[in-house]
């Protein structure tokens, strides 16, 4: 996005949210940018990488985001700003070093942005980030809209500069991936010198040993931090109030549910009965500002997603100034009038302050609400989740679970996160068993694979990306390596972290900038483990079960098979036919095959499809990558391929 | 790309949101992630637009398999006219070639002159061109309704209004009655009617070719035989004419042609002859017809409001006349103009759930706007009899 830095200060450009948050950057001059890809997190690091040289930021795709978190941690503790970014998953991964930096204290401005996923339209759980806030006792910003996600970023470090305290930006994907306008700022110089002082008083925070302890001094501290920045927050102009002086209800809310609710209150016509008070400072909430507000009100409605964060927060400030302003309804979540789980939209919020203003409004008129339904559960045909045409994860899992079948011994597979997660559906020929967060598939798998002394015989198998190896399931293959846990590791290595969006990894040539790096051979470390390490292509069928069979009749040990096939769509990759295929209907079977039409009932790559008017089985050319598997799939062998010019 | 660029801005607007799939009449047959119109426009993106994607004989085959029915159209919230972009996908394939010479000349003749000399005179070489027997095909009228009626066919008692009176090619040689019907039904309601003179093929059949300078043609010279008319609408008995005058006619035309702002204008005074008697309201009341009739929806009908709904209040005003709504009714019955004769086994496919449709609702007459769909649910079924609404209005009246 080349208006990132070429736009005009001033002028009012169409940013994406995550585009806003990296201007904000760019605008605060970060000096090092650090993050680990995730959905809706991603573009954020992107933005930085393609500007990295102009701007002069070192920007890097971290191995997980625990390593983001200390790579940026470094820059700050050496004077220069930095922000890592991540899904809200990575701030799981990366809490325990945050629990530590919170109470060591930061130098540079350091801001930590995480993106929420409310709904779990990208991810597998519906965790929060602001909880982190609270649990980690760090400011946490919440913009609302675009500008702020622009101006509360660059914000964020001088707060955070201010403080010499982490601060926390949480984004949703609502904010991050929907476009809005903004008017930038001014570029920085992009000066910025490092250099770590650690040769001063041990206890003094900007010359001395940066380190959580002594604990109880250092936690002492932090709290004082968090006073000063509840007095920061009483002024700051991103907790705004719109509404009647004294409003029949008070809506407390923060993040992109603002706009929600202003939707809501227009459709309503109700502004001149409802006030919004949109919080922009959400942890630790401003005392004397909530204060004044809930004065002019009784009855109080907070609006946010998924968990009760602000309504928990709200609830304890007005039992605490409970002999001041007298009792108050606080309403929300624990009530039941949102819900607890999923994303809101202006219809939800609206429903909820209709029924408080016994006004009557049908969001959605009845009779669409009907014809939506007719048209979702009896018009629209099934659709199955699939993986792309010519993908290698579809051959890997066919032989996967080719191998299990033949092996007959009820064998299994733990799975991971990535493209690969489908697996757990018909398109993998549902192999996976178990599904939780990045490296545990193999961590489960050691200790499946410990199991045998109580009986267990089944065989046990983990896969994992390329990328997740080198996240999170590398200690787990150690665990397993070292306590001899008898496992098959087959790393699913398509050449980059495809779900996101290719972003590279220690196992590429090249880093988040373009440039060359030395690139870590996944085989090599398991082979420097001791473990027995086969690579295969997972095009060539047979090499592959054959080589898995081989595994698991081996002895106990773990065993690891790389199956290596570089992803459809990478840029390297795609539109380049490796074969072209076809496909002779009169040797086809059809209906009366054998196999119950193995090519496109069972193995169902998209790229092969029925023909109902000649009820045999042809290739969909246009969307046919030439993968050339099938043709080792059909029993009658009337799928040929050749090798493409 | 002369058409095509026009429409690279709104190809971006699609979202992928996949409501297109719940509605492509031909996607819930085949059931292909590539024969639905989101994949249509990626695959036409790719191909023309970034030019990543080698034209290939299955390409046409994909963009071929549609209907035109505009249910994705209809249905998209990016508001991309996506039937205009498989037209104009057509037309850079094929050039305005779609066809051999031999059925291009007999096609583009027909479409210029009209009655049993055109499109029907032809109808036989064209059917052997391609493959047809004459029992796929509608027997054409012996005689048409313009051997029946010329010039002006006045309002009966006190004249209300004054139209021009656009007769499709199928009504005027396959179905003259309905074109009798329509006339009788103005005049009876104290609406003048003009035939003009000069009028030709509406152009749909060339669009759906992809042929667009011919459509482009027979649109200019009906916009030069209506537009000055000192008419106070424009009435077509067919759905699918009334669209090209009232959406297809100005997108279709270069943007600095001087026929533009006619067809503008015209578009604004063009009406599904149900849709205008309904909006005028009835001077004489129908008599009483005993039956119970269902009414489909013709694909083209959708792109107008009212056009839907004004055969349903009309039937309301005959006595005795019960209307049996069947499941889904807008759903396309498989004909798509002469899509039918090309693609058989999938037409039958989407028809079939059409037949199941009517079946349950006990009835044989089945009423509808566009004499595609009558021919081709009538072909289905000899019991049925399938008529425009202003037909049975009009035997209301007579008796």
């Amino acid at each position: 996005m080349s208006q990132l830095i070429k736009g005009e200060p001033g002028k009012r450009y169409l940013l994406m949210g995550n585009e806003a948050i990296a201007r904000g950057a760019l605008e605060a001059g970060v000096n090092v940018a650090t993050g680990y890809p995730g959905t809706p997190s991603s573009e954020i690091i992107e933005s930085l990488a393609k500007v990295s040289q102009q701007r002069r930021v070192y920007v890097e795709w971290s191995a997980n985001e625990k390593v983001a978190i200390e790579v940026a941690a470094a820059a700050s503790f050496s004077g220069l700003r930095s922000m890592a970014v991540m899904k809200q998953n990575g701030v799981n991964v990366a809490s325990d070093f945050l629990l530590h930096l919170a109470l060591s204290g930061t130098r540079g401005g350091m801001v930590l942005v995480p993106a929420d996923d409310p709904g779990a339209l990208s991810s597998i759980n519906e965790g929060e980030s602001r909880q982190f806030a609270r649990l980690l006792e760090v400011p946490l910003l919440e913009p609302g809209d675009f500008q702020e996600a622009k101006d509360m970023t660059k914000w964020a470090f001088e707060l955070s500069e201010e403080l010499r305290h982490l601060v926390m930006l949480r984004s949703v994907t609502r904010l991050s991936h929907a476009s809005g306008s903004v008017v930038l700022g001014d570029l920085p110089d992009t000066s910025g010198h490092a250099y770590f002082k650690h040769d001063g008083f041990v206890l003094d925070p900007m010359e001395g040993t940066v380190a959580s302890a002594p604990v109880a001094y250092k936690h002492g501290l932090q709290h004082e931090k968090l006073k000063q920045v509840q007095a920061i927050f009483e002024d700051s102009p991103f907790n705004t109030y719109t509404g009647p002086e004294s409003p029949e209800l008070l809506i407390i809310t923060s993040s992109i549910c603002g706009l929600y609710c202003l939707e809501a209150i227009r459709l309503l016509n109700a502004a001149d009965r409802v006030g919004i008070l949109k919080l922009g400072t959400t942890w630790p909430l401003p005392p004397n500002l909530i204060e004044k507000y809930l004065t002019r009100a009784d009855k109080v409605l907070i609006v946010e997603e998924v968990i009760p964060f602000l309504e928990e927060n709200v609830k304890i400030l007005t039992a605490e100034l409970a002999l001041k302003i007298g009792i108050k309804s606080i309403l929300g979540k624990r009530d039941g009038l949102l819900p607890m789980e999923n994303e809101l939209n202006p219809d939800i919020v609206l429903g909820a302050v209709a029924s408080l203003l016994d006004k009557k409004y049908q969001a959605v008129p009845l009779e669409y609400t009907k014809r939506a339904t007719e048209v979702a559960f009896f018009g629209a045909p099934n659709r199955e989740v699939t993986f792309c045409p010519g993908c290698p994860h579809r051959a890997s899992f066919w032989s996967i679970h080719t191998a299990l079948q033949l092996d007959a011994r009820q064998g299994f597979v733990c799975g991971d996160i990535g493209c690969y997660t489908l697996a757990v559906l018909p398109t993998g020929y549902s192999t996976l068993k178990t599904l939780h967060s990045m490296g545990s598939g193999t961590g489960l798998a050691s200790g499946f694979g410990q199991l045998h002394a109580f009986g267990m015989d089944q065989p046990v198998l983990s896969v994992c990306g390329d990328s997740t190896f080198f996240h999170a399931a590398m200690p787990a293959l150690f665990n397993a390596v070292h306590h001899k846990a008898d496992i098959i590791m087959v790393v699913l290595d398509n050449s980059g972290t495809a779900m996101t969006g290719f972003q590279p990894h220690p196992g590429r040539p090249v880093d988040a900038s373009g440039n060359k790096v030395p690139d870590i051979d996944i085989p090599a470390v398991c082979r420097s483990l001791g473990a027995e390490v086969r690579v295969c292509d997972p095009f060539e069928l047979e090499k592959t079960q054959e080589t898995l069979l081989e595994l698991m009749e081996m002895e106990e040990g773990v065993k690891v098979l790389v199956l290596r096939q570089i992803c459809g769509l990478s840029p390297e990759k795609k539109m380049k036919k490796m074969f072209d295929m076809s496909l002779d209907q009169d040797k086809c079977l059809g209906e009366t095959c054998g196999c119950n039409r193995l090519c496109t009932r069972i193995f169902r790559c998209p790229g092969l499809i029925w023909d109902e008017e000649k009820k045999k089985a042809r290739f969909d050319e246009v969307i046919c990558v030439g993968c050339g598997v099938c043709a080792s799939i059909c029993p009658a062998g009337a799928i040929t391929k050749e090798k493409a010019a | 790309m002369q058409y095509l660029e026009k429409y690279e801005d709104q190809m971006v607007r699609c979202y992928y949101c996949q409501l297109c799939q719940a509605t492509c009449p031909v996607y819930l047959e085949d059931l292909l992630e590539t024969h639905v119109a989101r994949s249509r426009l990626n695959l036409i993106h790719a191909a023309f637009i970034e030019g990543i994607l080698p034209v290939t004989d299955r390409m046409k085959e994909i963009l071929d398999r549609c209907l035109l029915c505009t249910s994705c159209t209809r249905t998209c919230p990016g508001g991309v006219a996506l039937d205009e972009i498989f037209i104009a996908a057509r037309h850079q394939i094929y050039q305005g070639k779609r066809r051999g010479k031999v059925r291009r000349y007999l096609t583009h003749q027909a479409m210029k002159q009209r009655g049993i000399k055109g499109l029907m005179g032809k109808l036989k070489p064209l059917a052997d061109s391609m493959g047809l027997s004459s029992k796929d095909l509608p027997e054409p009228d012996p005689n048409p309704f313009e051997d029946r009626y010329q010039d002006v066919i006045p309002a009966k008692g006190q004249q209300r209004a004054r139209v021009a009176y656009y007769v499709g090619c199928a009504t005027n040689t396959l179905y003259p009655e309905t074109a009798e019907s329509v006339v009788r039904v103005l005049s009876r309601n104290g609406i003048e009617a003009v035939l003009p003179e000069g009028l030709v093929c509406c152009g749909l059949p060339a669009l759906a070719d992809g042929d667009i300078e011919t459509a482009q043609e027979m649109i200019r010279a009906n916009i030069t035989a209506l537009a000055d008319l000192d008419v106070d609408a424009v009435v077509t008995d067919c759905t699918s004419c009334g669209m090209v005058f009232r959406t297809k006619a100005v997108s279709m035309l270069p943007d600095d042609d001087p026929l533009r702002s006619k067809a503008e204008a015209l578009a604004e005074k063009v009406w599904e002859a149900t849709d205008y008697i309904n909006r005028m309201g009835l001077v004489e009341s129908p008599g009483p017809l005993s039956q119970a009739v269902t009414y489909h929806v013709p694909c083209h009908a959708g792109l107008m409001e009212t056009m839907a709904e004004a055969p349903r209040r009309l039937l309301k005003e005959i006595p005795q006349t019960d209307l049996v709504e069947m499941e889904s009714p807008n759903g396309c019955c498989g004909a798509g103009g002469s899509f039918f004769t090309e693609h058989r086994d999938l037409s039958e496919r989407i028809r079939s759930r059409k037949l199941e449709n009517i079946k349950t609702t006990g009835t044989n007459t089945i009423i509808t706007q566009c004499p595609s769909c009558r021919y081709y649910l009538s072909a289905a079924d000899e019991s049925y009899e399938v008529i425009h609404p202003l037909t049975l209005l009009n035997r209301a009246y007579e008796g």
